[in-house]
């Protein structure tokens, strides 16, 4: 089957999404102990391995083994600090500061927004409260005035 | 016994003697074999969570890499508790502990994977004066059985190990050699 036009608008907004993403990483330098490097080690090996015998080529990077799994470890962690809302008050203030105000998806903090233990409110969200509850006043009162 | 001089004066000299035999026959640790097993790694974590790894480290009083290696080895285990079957994970938990040069307080994968039995026996110590797992008699039936049996996986079979713990087993096995 031959490509559509869908397809290649598809492909760059895939392409543009993956940038986008990329943007919202670093890295990071891991020097572990050697308990940890062991376990990393074996794994790579072993994923190595493994794309060896099947025809998918598989990253054998430690990201590749840890990173998704990472923002609620994170989380995890942050939760069972002493200091949990010490360190969510600051972190979400300098997130929110340096972001357009919102918390990435998928994020730790995020994750802590989702099981209710972060709230965020911008002053977009203030915003737009104030808008929801303009209309339904101005609803309300021509509802009321039909009653009437 | 070895004996060196201090390339000094002979009124500055100093002597040392070392009893190299003596020794040679005590007990050795195990020297770290970080040769084989690189210990440098990039992981790649989005900004907003770097932003949490230094607030934890800030409120705790300690390193961004420290919060992070704590983070993974935390998550490492997590991997390896998911696995199917204890023989399973041992078997994962063993090949990394052979690749490592443990230093003395550092507590191995195997430890980890077992924390729970250790747990109980530790209650048992502490509740019957004994381990229970020390006293439970080997099955001489299934002893004699598995004594006939030629192929080292065939006996694992017999002792009732997983599919799993096979193919693991086989994984770990080409990854150590």
């Amino acid at each position: 089957m031959s490509r559509t036009i869908f397809d290649d608008i598809n492909d760059e907004i895939s392409s543009r999404n993956a940038e986008a993403e990329a943007k919202r990483h670093v890295m990071v330098n891991l020097r572990p102990g050697q308990k940890t490097a062991a376990m990393i080690e074996l794994l790579l090996r072993m994923k190595k391995n493994l794309s060896r015998s099947s025809s998918e080529g598989r990253s054998g990077s430690a990201s590749s083994l840890i990173a998704g799994d990472l923002p609620e470890k994170i989380a995890t962690y942050v939760v069972s600090s002493p200091k949990a809302a010490e360190i969510i008050r600051r972190a979400t203030e300098t997130v929110l500061k340096e972001s357009d105000g919102q918390l990435g998806e998928g994020s730790a903090l995020s994750i802590l927004a989702e099981v209710g233990l972060l709230k965020v409110e911008t002053p977009a969200d203030r915003r737009r409260a104030a808008q929801m509850a303009e209309i339904k006043l101005k609803l309300f009162g021509k509802l009321q005035e039909g009653a009437e | 016994m070895s004996q060196t001089q201090s390339p000094s004066e002979p009124q500055d000299r100093f002597v040392i003697e070392i009893d190299e035999e003596r020794l040679a026959e005590l007990p050795k640790r195990a020297l770290p074999l970080a040769t084989s097993v690189n210990d440098k790694f990039n992981i790649r974590i989005r900004k907003e969570d770097v932003v949490v790894l230094d607030a934890i480290a800030e409120a705790e009083s300690t390193s961004r890499a420290d919060v992070l290696n704590r983070i993974v080895q935390q998550t490492l285990l997590a991997q390896l508790q998911k696995l199917e079957g204890i023989d399973t994970r041992l078997a994962v938990a063993l090949g990394a502990d052979s690749l490592a040069g443990y230093e003395a307080l550092e507590a191995p994968w195997a430890h980890d994977v077992l924390s729970g039995f250790i747990g109980q026996l530790i209650d048992d110590i502490q509740e019957h004066g004994g381990a229970r797992v020390s006293e439970i008699q080997p099955d001489e039936d299934l002893n004699k059985y598995l004594a006939t049996l030629e192929d080292p996986e065939e006996r694992d079979r017999a002792k009732g190990h997983s599919e799993t713990y096979f193919h693991y087993s086989q994984r770990i096995k080409e990854a150590l050699k």
